[in-house]
C-alpha cells in the first residue's frame, strides 16, 4: 500500500475550511451580541440637560460603541473557546498535528476579526439609520451624523486590528490555561499585580498602542505583537499530547 | 513489511505505568485484534500509535516514522473511538462531506451506502445520536476513510448485536476489496475472531501473546472429570485455569503441547477433553488468580 504524502500548508488550509464550516455557530453569537448591543445603544449612551426659567434643553448622545465593545468581548471569548478541550476534541478526526491545528485556528480567528470589525463598524451606520427614521428629525443635531467613507473605513481597519490583538492575547491565555490552569491564573494575577505596582508600565502599553496616531504604525505594532503572541502559543502547544 | 514496530516501549502517567516495556511488530495488511482486560493499556498503546500520546521511553515507529505529532503518520492513520466529537453546526451528512477531503482514499459511495443502510437521519447533529448510533456512525468514518492504518478502539460500544454483525461484515468486505492494516480493540473476542488474523493479548501494559487466531485456538485444551483422576494426571504440569464443580468434578485448562501425546491416557482415566474458546482462554491467561472469581467466595 502506498503512503499518502501531505504538506503542512495544504492540510492547514483544509482544516481552516473545515473550521469555518464546523464553528459557524460562533458567528451567530456575534450577530446576537451585536443586536443586543444595538438595542442598548438605541436608548442613548449619555445625556446632558440645562434649563432656566423659560427654557429647558436636554441632549441625548447616541453611539454604537457598545456594539464595538461587545464584538471585542466576542472575539476574546471565541479565541479562548478554540483552545478548550471541547473544541480540541473536534480536531482529532482530521489529518492533523499541533502546528496545523494552531495555524487553522489562527486563520479562523483572523477571519472572525475581519467579519467582526466590519460588522461592528456597520453597526454604527445601522444605528444612525434607525435613529433617522424613528426619531423626530427636527430635534436631531446632525453634527457628526453623516459618516464619511474614509472614517467608516478607518473604523473598520482599527476595529479589525484591535480584534486581532485581543484574539492573540486571549488565545495565548487559553493555551497556557490548557497546559496548566494554575499557571494561567498565576500569570494573569502577576500581570495585574505588576500593572498596579508599576503604574508607569500600565500607562506605557496603552500609550504604545492606543495613542498611536499614524494608522500604518499602529497596524505594524499590532501585527508584530500579534505574531509574537500567536508564535508563543504555537511553541507552547506544539509538543502537547492530545488529551481526550 | 511491518507497519508498526515498537521496542521496549513504556508510557507512564505520573507514577502509573500504563505500558511497560512492550515490544511488538504488526505486519502490513493484517487485521489484528488487540485484547486485554480493563486497564491493560490497550487505549494508551493505540493512542501512542495514532500519535496522540508521546512514549515515555522506548522506540515506536509507524510507517518507519515516529508517530507523535506527525502529520505524515496522521495522514495515513485513522483512529476511531467513542470520544470522537463533532460540532453541532454540522449535520451528519456535513460531517461526511467535510471529513472526506482529508483522506485521499476516501470512498464516498461506500460512506453514503453505509449511511443509508443504517438509515441515519441526514440532518441530525452528531451529539443527538444515541451511544450505539454514534459508534455506528464513527465506524462508517473508519471504514470509508480507507487509511493504510485503521485503528478501532472499542468500536462496538453500545451497538446492538445486529449492527455489530453488520459492522464486522462491512469491515471484512471492504478489507478484502482494499487490503490495509487494521487494529481492533475489543472485549468481544468471540464475535471478532472470525475476521481477525492475529491476536495481540496485552496484560498490565506488556505483551502477553501475539499469535494468529489459529495458533491461539490450538494453544490450550480443557479437561474435565473426577478430581482425583485429574490430580494425578496434571501433577507437575502448569495449569492455566482451574474450576471446581460439585461432586468432586473439576475442570482444568492446560497447554496443548503439554498433553499432546497423552490424549489416550486422558480418556482411559475417564477424563473428558474439551476445546477452549479463545475468548475464555484470553480471560484465563490474564487472570490474577487461577480459580477466578470463585476464589473470592471460597475465602469468606
Amino acid at each position: 500500500m502506498s503512503l499518502n504524502e501531505v504538506s503542512l500548508l495544504s492540510i492547514s488550509l483544509k482544516q481552516y475550511y473545515y473550521k469555518l464550516k464546523a464553528y459557524s455557530n460562533l458567528f451567530n453569537w456575534l450577530i446576537m451580541a451585536q443586536i443586543i448591543a444595538l438595542l442598548f445603544s438605541l436608548g442613548g449612551v449619555g445625556g446632558t440637560g440645562a434649563y432656566n426659567d423659560e427654557l429647558s434643553v436636554s441632549v441625548t448622545h447616541y453611539s454604537a460603541n457598545i456594539v464595538v465593545i461587545f464584538s471585542f468581548a466576542w472575539i476574546w471569548f471565541i479565541a479562548i473557546q478554540l483552545t478548550t478541550k471541547q473544541y480540541k476534541n473536534m480536531e482529532t478526526i482530521l489529518v492533523t498535528n499541533r502546528i496545523t491545528e494552531n495555524l487553522s485556528s489562527i486563520g479562523y480567528l483572523l477571519t472572525a476579526c475581519v467579519f467582526g470589525g466590519i460588522t461592528s463598524s456597520l453597526g454604527g451606520v445601522l444605528l444612525r439609520v434607525i435613529m433617522y427614521f424613528t426619531s423626530d428629525r427636527s430635534e436631531m443635531v446632525f453634527d457628526g451624523f453623516s459618516l464619511a467613507q474614509s472614517d467608516l473605513f478607518l473604523g473598520m481597519v482599527v476595529g479589525i486590528l484591535y480584534m486581532v490583538l485581543i484574539s492573540a492575547i486571549s488565545y495565548l491565555l487559553g493555551v497556557i490555561a490548557r497546559i496548566n490552569m494554575v499557571l494561567g491564573t498565576i500569570i494573569i494575577a502577576l500581570i495585574i499585580g505588576l500593572f498596579r505596582v508599576y503604574t508607569n508600565l500600565a500607562q506605557l502599553i496603552p500609550k504604545f498602542i492606543a495613542f498611536e496616531v499614524s494608522l500604518p504604525l499602529f497596524a505594524l505594532k499590532v501585527i508584530i505583537i500579534s505574531i509574537l503572541l500567536f508564535g508563543v502559543s504555537i511553541l507552547l502547544s506544539n509538543r502537547r499530547e492530545v488529551s481526550q | 513489511m511491518s507497519v508498526i514496530q515498537c521496542e521496549d516501549l513504556s508510557k507512564s502517567f505520573g507514577k502509573i505505568k500504563a505500558i511497560d516495556h512492550l515490544s511488538l511488530e504488526i505486519e502490513e495488511n493484517k487485521i489484528t485484534g488487540l485484547i486485554g482486560r480493563n486497564g491493560a493499556g490497550k487505549t494508551t498503546l493505540l493512542k501512542m500509535i495514532a500519535g496522540y500520546l508521546k512514549p515515555t521511553s522506548g522506540e515506536l515507529k509507524v510507517f518507519s516514522k515516529e508517530p507523535f505529532n506527525s502529520l505524515g503518520v496522521s495522514a495515513n492513520t485513522m483512529f476511531v473511538d467513542d470520544t470522537l466529537a463533532f460540532s453541532d453546526s454540522m449535520t451528519l451528512v456535513d460531517i461526511l462531506s467535510n471529513v472526506a477531503p482529508f483522506y485521499v482514499n476516501w470512498n464516498s459511495s461506500l460512506a453514503s451506502g453505509l449511511f443509508d443502510y443504517y438509515s441515519f437521519n441526514p440532518n441530525q447533529p452528531h451529539s443527538n445520536l444515541s451511544k450505539g448510533s454514534k459508534s455506528t456512525f464513527n465506524s462508517i468514518l473508519g471504514i470509508a476513510s480507507r487509511c493504510p492504518l485503521t485503528i478501532f478502539d472499542e468500536p462496538t460500544t453500545g451497538m446492538d448485536s445486529a449492527v455489530r454483525k453488520d459492522f464486522y461484515r462491512a469491515l471484512l468486505k471492504d478489507y478484502l476489496e482494499y487490503p490495509r492494516t487494521i487494529i481492533l480493540s475489543s472485549h468481544l473476542l468471540s464475535e471478532l475472531e472470525e475476521i481477525l488474523e492475529d491476536i495481540l493479548l496485552i496484560n498490565h501494559g506488556t505483551k502477553h501473546l501475539h499469535l494468529s487466531v489459529m495458533e491461539l485456538k490450538d494453544l490450550a485444551v480443557g479437561i474435565r472429570g473426577n478430581a482425583q483422576a485429574m490430580q494425578s494426571f496434571v501433577a507437575g504440569k502448569e495449569i492455566i485455569y482451574q474450576e471446581d464443580f460439585a461432586q468432586g468434578s473439576v475442570y482444568v485448562v492446560i497447554r496443548r503441547k503439554l498433553v499432546q501425546e497423552q490424549f489416550e491416557q486422558i480418556r482411559q482415566r475417564g477424563l473428558e477433553v474439551l476445546p477452549v474458546s479463545t475468548d475464555d482462554l484470553c480471560v484465563y491467561l490474564t487472570a490474577t488468580t487461577k480459580g477466578g472469581i470463585d476464589d473470592v467466595f471460597k475465602r469468606s
